[in-house]
């Protein structure tokens, strides 16, 4: 079976700067790191090789900076990778980045499996799996935290968990599914893979590979615009509430007396 | 406001630190200035214990009565300046680490504990993993206030004040002259955090750094840093015997993979880790071990650029696998969050030893854990590790052995399940201070012997040469009233 990864590099502080025009991620001079729900996604696909065998390709959508992001995955076990990469994509929104990314997997050709985090630890939206597999008119699954190949092998059988509960569900290959933290943690490259893969390279991919419709791409292309980014006040207050046992619970009493007369 | 208050109920946390030994003391000061200090000082005759931010794990900021001076009010950095910082004593680790990783700048000794200040890492000679490349903490102080018992200020500045041979000759701020003779005594040459540092014609900023507090009350310090190496990276190897490990150790600290941290873990130290795993919540975002390895070692490479990097751990997994080691299961760090998820399992042993002993503490309150500190010089490293094993096996002990491997400083951490077994395991550990010594090695590392260690200090110094310690701090100190207890008996002098 072939896999397909899509990895977002993100950046590994929590502590960035937004462009003040464009409202977008200063990116530079941060240390980008796999988007950890990606990892997720990668860690499965690993773990499905190991037991099923097949390949595994990396996608990824971004400046040329993070080919060594891409790169990485190959010590991890990753067959190829490829940056989709063009001044054009720049600024895209979640409609306008799939749009691209589907077109490249459309490209690459032979993809049994489609594997997304997801959700980027920047952007947060949680669009861009479903995007993709709609674009592609595949079936897909959100949430998925384990996969199994079924017996009749032309479906995966899909453990799905939300907040509210954890399902079962048989999916028609091929599809698509965006990955949440499971039971595996995600490995670390050994020594040995690292170095046999040094000299393996990333393939660049750009807009002139692929047939795109250019007002679908980058900035143009993107109907949603960030108009404001902010931190929301916290508006919770902590209260230590001192005396001894019985002052303190007639205390908090009050305290809840007054919240219930507040509502 | 006053400077000095009344010790109250509420002071109490300041009556121990992370050894668990605990004091007492009739006032509180927490000054922000040396000229506070100097004002302490002299309105206050009593003994005067100096405190940092008390993760201290040999007793030293423990106050045996009188007056608590808390330093962690200092806490400003002062500046910035050609890779010096200067700073106050009250400076936590951490948030000097943050403000030089903004600045791409680097303090290379790595202190374990990231809430110790920087008073309390000059008073003991802190030190740490990364101790192997860059040494201990003293190299990089490079200028020092004290304010000495009598409020008088010295000012020393590295490379400007030498002893001839063993004697010295000091002058204060205020013009005071301070002669004497450094006592005649012969430190190991190994990592070490016992007693006073002294070597004939020594630069003299180096008598108060290790010092713990007893010669003079550092109130500013000034820090050498360097530009933050560009890559950091890490490998973690599993071997199948401990033989191999150590083979492997003594090898690579010599090559030019120049490790900047080499870290222990043993049989029984995996064993736990897997076993925590898989029982404890809290600890199963560790990675799988690979079965069938009992002993794994951390090296920790710094190199200026990639292809460099690539080149050392290229050499790092020739040496792996030539002492039977294997690169396919070694794992490899080499961006900041897979260098988190190795150092998270490095801290995790610790960790499962302290919240094991905190379990046994509930039916045996006065139990603690029996943690050494001591280290060796290298030709020893087999030799001690099989002293260890051996009389633990024999005693029938619980334990675990991590830590510091690169400069033979292993952390022997026993777990006695009883009291019995804490009074088999001090007795060993006692046994073992005497044959290390004898090896050339050190009770002391990197804790310090504060007043938790006072004993070790007299296996490792003969008894003149504490007597003449005790007179050269008399010397700085004629009431003894700086920090008493610590490294000597109070009411010894």
């Amino acid at each position: 079976m072939n896999i397909l990864v899509c990895i977002k590099a993100v950046p590994s502080s929590s502590e960035v700067n937004l462009d003040p025009e464009t409202k977008t991620l200063i990116r530079s001079g941060i240390e980008n790191v796999i988007n950890p729900f990606d990892s997720y996604a990668l860690e499965l696909a690993l773990r499905f090789k190991e037991n099923h065998g097949g390949t595994i390709t990396v996608l990824s959508m971004g400046i040329p900076d993070i080919k060594e992001i891409l790169h990485h995955t190959y010590s991890l076990g990753v067959d190829k990778t490829i940056l989709l990469t063009d001044r054009a994509l720049a600024g895209a929104d979640t409609l306008a980045t799939s749009y691209s990314l589907s077109s490249a997997i459309k490209h690459i050709g032979d993809i049994d499996l489609i594997l997304c985090g997801k959700q980027s630890t920047d952007g947060d939206t949680a669009q861009v799996g479903p995007e993709i597999a709609e674009f592609l008119n595949l079936p897909h699954l959100t949430y998925a935290s384990d996969l199994k190949l079924a017996s009749d092998k032309s479906y995966l059988v899909v453990k799905r968990r939300t907040s509210e509960k954890t399902q079962t569900i048989y999916i028609k290959l091929p599809a698509l599914l965006t990955v949440v933290k499971g039971k595996f943690v995600p490995k670390l490259p050994t020594l040995e893979k690292y170095i046999q893969t040094l000299d393996k390279k990333v393939e660049i991919m750009t807009t002139k590979e692929l047939e795109l419709d250019s007002k679908r791409i980058g900035l143009d292309g993107s109907p949603t615009q960030v108009v404001n980014v902010y931190t929301p006040k916290n508006t919770n207050k902590n209260v230590v509430i001192k005396g001894t046992t019985d002052e303190k619970v007639d205390k908090l009493i009050e305290i809840l007396n007054l919240q219930r007369s507040d509502n | 406001m006053h400077l000095i208050t009344v010790f109250l109920p509420k002071d109490d946390d300041l009556l121990r630190d992370e050894s668990r030994l605990s004091g007492n003391a009739e006032s509180v000061a927490y000054p922000i200035s040396t000229e506070e200090i100097v004002s302490i000082i002299k309105l206050n005759k009593s003994k005067i214990t100096v405190q940092g931010n008390l993760t201290g794990l040999a007793g030293g900021a423990v106050p045996k009565g009188g007056l608590i001076l808390n330093t962690t009010k200092m806490d400003k950095i002062l500046s910035v300046d050609k890779k010096i910082v200067h700073c106050q004593p009250g400076v936590l680790l951490s948030d000097l680490t943050k403000y030089l990783d903004d600045k791409r700048l680097f303090f290379p000794p790595d202190p374990t504990e990231k809430s110790a200040c920087i008073g309390g890492m000059v008073a003991c000679n802190a030190s740490g993993a990364r101790t192997l490349k860059y040494g201990s903490i003293r190299p990089w102080v490079k200028y020092i206030k004290v304010v000495l018992a009598n409020g008088e200020i010295l000012e020393l500045t590295r490379g400007e004040n030498f002893a001839e041979d063993l004697s010295f000759e000091l002058v204060t701020n205020e013009g005071s002259i301070i002669m004497g003779k450094l006592p005649d005594i012969n430190m190991p040459e190994v990592k070490n955090a016992a007693g006073y540092y002294i070597k004939p014609d020594m630069d003299l900023i180096d008598l108060f750094i290790g010092s713990e507090g007893t010669l003079g009350i550092v109130s500013e310090v000034k820090l050498q840093v360097i530009s933050k190496p560009s890559k950091i990276v890490a490998v973690t190897a599993f071997f199948e015997s401990e033989e191999d490990a150590l083979d492997y150790v003594s090898e690579v600290r010599k090559s030019e993979v120049d490790p900047a941290a080499l870290e222990y873990f043993d049989e029984n130290s995996l064993e736990m880790l897997r076993n925590e795993r898989m029982q404890n919540p809290a600890f199963t975002e560790l990675q799988e071990l690979p079965e069938n390895y009992f002993s794994a070692v951390y090296t920790e490479i710094h190199a200026k650029e990639k292809s460099e990097q690539n080149e050392l751990l290229k050499l790092c997994s020739d040496y792996i696998r030539k002492n039977g080691g294997n690169p396919a299961h070694s794992w490899l760090a080499v961006n900041s969050t897979d260098l988190e998820q190795l150092r998270y399992f490095r801290h995790s042993t610790p960790e499962i030893v302290n919240l094991t002993i905190d379990k046994r503490k509930k039916i045996y309150p006065n139990l603690t854990k029996l943690g050494t500190d001591m280290a060796v010089p290298d030709e020893y490293l087999h030799q001690v590790m099989n002293l260890y094993h051996n009389d633990l096996k024999s005693a029938n002990l619980e334990y675990v052995i991590f830590g510091h491997i690169g400069d033979n400083h292993l952390h022997v951490n026993i777990l006695p399940r009883n009291y019995a077994e804490y009074s088999l395991g001090k007795a060993l550990y006692l046994d073992w201070s005497n044959q290390l010594v004898s090896w050339g090695g050190t009770v002391s590392a990197e804790h310090g012997i504060g007043k938790f260690k006072r004993e070790f200090l007299e296996i490792m110094y003969d008894k003149n040469s504490i007597e003449s310690m005790k007179h050269l701090k008399l010397l700085f100190d004629p009431d003894n009233r700086l920090n008493p207890g610590n490294l000597f008996k109070a009411g010894d002098n």
